[in-house]
């Protein structure tokens, strides 16, 4: 028997990702020098493309595709905090050298004492990244929750205290992460902050969160409610004092009924 | 835009081009297709939804590597899906639905459930496929979908089945060469 008689044998297993590693590490060596074989297992190629259709079709749960589209949003880098083990390796490689001497120990206590000072820098360096990085995290969650967000956004409806004020509320699949977004309210005095308020069948409120707004009017807010959206009955954001209130005290600026 | 209209390689471009709308639109295209496949080799939710995610990741990171002329983008996406599902099948040795003892293997494959309208492509094809699979004898078929859906080698099925090496060879590659034929023939 030759070796293609062999393995036109193995070639339905093949194609289907059915046979020994063993198989198929022959079956790859001879495939490239043989082109009736090639053709043999190129014609099997359209049942396998066909064959996953024949799985019965069933439909993934919706909020899946939410957590397909958030893993593959591009994420940002972590901040680079090698420097420090590197400067740190180094020195731990010159105090074993053999060489070491009493002037060296001057210039290593020397170095030492600069390199606590660039290592306090960096420490202050890599606390702002950080700071940096959950903000920049911050910013994608909320335009994934926009972007993605099921259904049409509630509209918030302006109070007459902020009558050009347009407030819009997006909901995630399971309705509790909302990305709202306020346009042309009153700019705020200094200290004072908008507050966000889920408003609950008993009229007792939960804050949203706080935002501010820029010299146009303009904020948003990443909100993460205890309960799904559905389960509130309204939706209020009122002026605050920097930091937020346990409960509302300014005037309501937007608002609606859920 | 109407993304809808886009063909598949069309939205990969896109998608190598950095615009992340493109992975919803493929998602919405193939997620069904690809977790239908994953349930029917784990036959376990939570590993078919996980194998979905890890899917489209992967696409989203190799989406580069893709070259429409070696094939259609779907066979590109459910081989990657295949290799998943089946690699996963057999580092947990979950038992698949169409497991050994049973007489008709192919029955959860054949029972149809309706179709939407904007999936009428897959269901074309997958009219195709099953119609084929009916046209090929029953111990031809479950030898195909053993190794195709349960990641079995040709030793695996002879020693699962009780019957000699020769005989599952000859089966599958007889089933496979008038499934060849009956996907050649036009549709009736």
């Amino acid at each position: 028997m030759s070796i293609c008689d062999e393995l036109q044998e193995l070639y339905p297993a093949y194609v289907l990702d059915g046979v020994e590693d063993a198989d198929r590490a022959r079956i790859e060596q001879h495939l490239p020098h043989c082109a009736n074989c090639t053709r043999i297992v190129a014609d099997y190629r359209p049942i396998v493309d066909l064959l996953p259709f024949a799985a019965t079709p069933v439909e993934p749960p919706a909020d899946l595709k939410y957590r397909v589209l958030a893993a593959t949003m591009p994420k940002a880098r972590p901040a680079p905090a090698s420097f420090a083990a590197r400067v740190s390796t180094g020195f731990s490689n010159f105090f074993r050298a053999p060489a070491f001497s009493a002037v060296a120990l001057l210039l290593i206590v020397a170095l030492g004492i600069w390199n606590l000072s660039l290592q306090n820098q960096i420490t202050q360096q890599a606390a702002s990244n950080q700071q940096m990085l959950t903000e920049l995290m911050r910013q994608r969650d909320f335009l994934m929750t926009m972007s993605y967000a099921s259904g049409q956004p509630r509209q918030l409806q302006p109070t007459q205290v902020a009558s050009r004020a347009v407030g819009r509320l997006y909901g995630s699949p399971d309705e509790t992460t909302l990305a709202l977004i306020a346009l042309d309210l009153p700019t705020l005095p200094a200290g004072k902050v908008y507050q966000v308020w889920l408003i609950d069948a008993n009229g007792d409120r939960t804050s949203g969160g706080t935002f501010k707004v820029d010299d146009q009017g303009r904020g948003w807010l990443l909100i993460r409610a205890p309960k799904p959206l559905g389960s509130y009955q309204g939706v209020g954001i009122t002026e605050e004092p920097e930091g937020g209130s346990p409960a509302p005290t300014g005037a309501k600026m937007l608002g609606t009924n859920l | 835009m109407d993304y809808s209209a886009l063909t598949d390689e069309e939205i990969i471009a896109r998608l190598k081009n950095g615009e992340s709308w493109a992975m919803s639109v493929l998602y919405d295209r193939y997620a069904r297709l690809v977790f239908s496949l994953a349930l029917k080799i784990l036959n376990d939710r939570g590993a078919a939804e996980e194998t979905v995610q890890e899917v489209f990741v992967k696409v989203w990171k190799r989406c580069r590597e893709y070259d429409a002329r070696r094939g259609k983008f779907s066979s590109w996406l459910t081989g990657i899906a295949h290799n998943h599902a089946i690699d996963e099948l057999r580092r947990r040795r979950v038992r698949p639905s169409a497991s050994e003892g049973d007489d008709d293997a192919m029955d959860t494959v054949l029972d149809e459930g309706p179709a939407p309208l904007d999936l009428a492509v897959q269901s074309l094809e997958r009219r195709r496929i099953v119609d084929a699979l009916r046209g090929i004898p029953q111990e031809q078929r479950r030898a195909i979908e053993m190794a195709y859906f349960e990641g079995l080698t040709q030793q695996e099925i002879s020693d699962r089945l009780g019957q000699p090496l020769g005989t599952i060879k000859t089966r599958m590659r007889l089933g496979m060469q008038k499934l060849k034929t009956l996907l050649e023939e036009p549709a009736t």
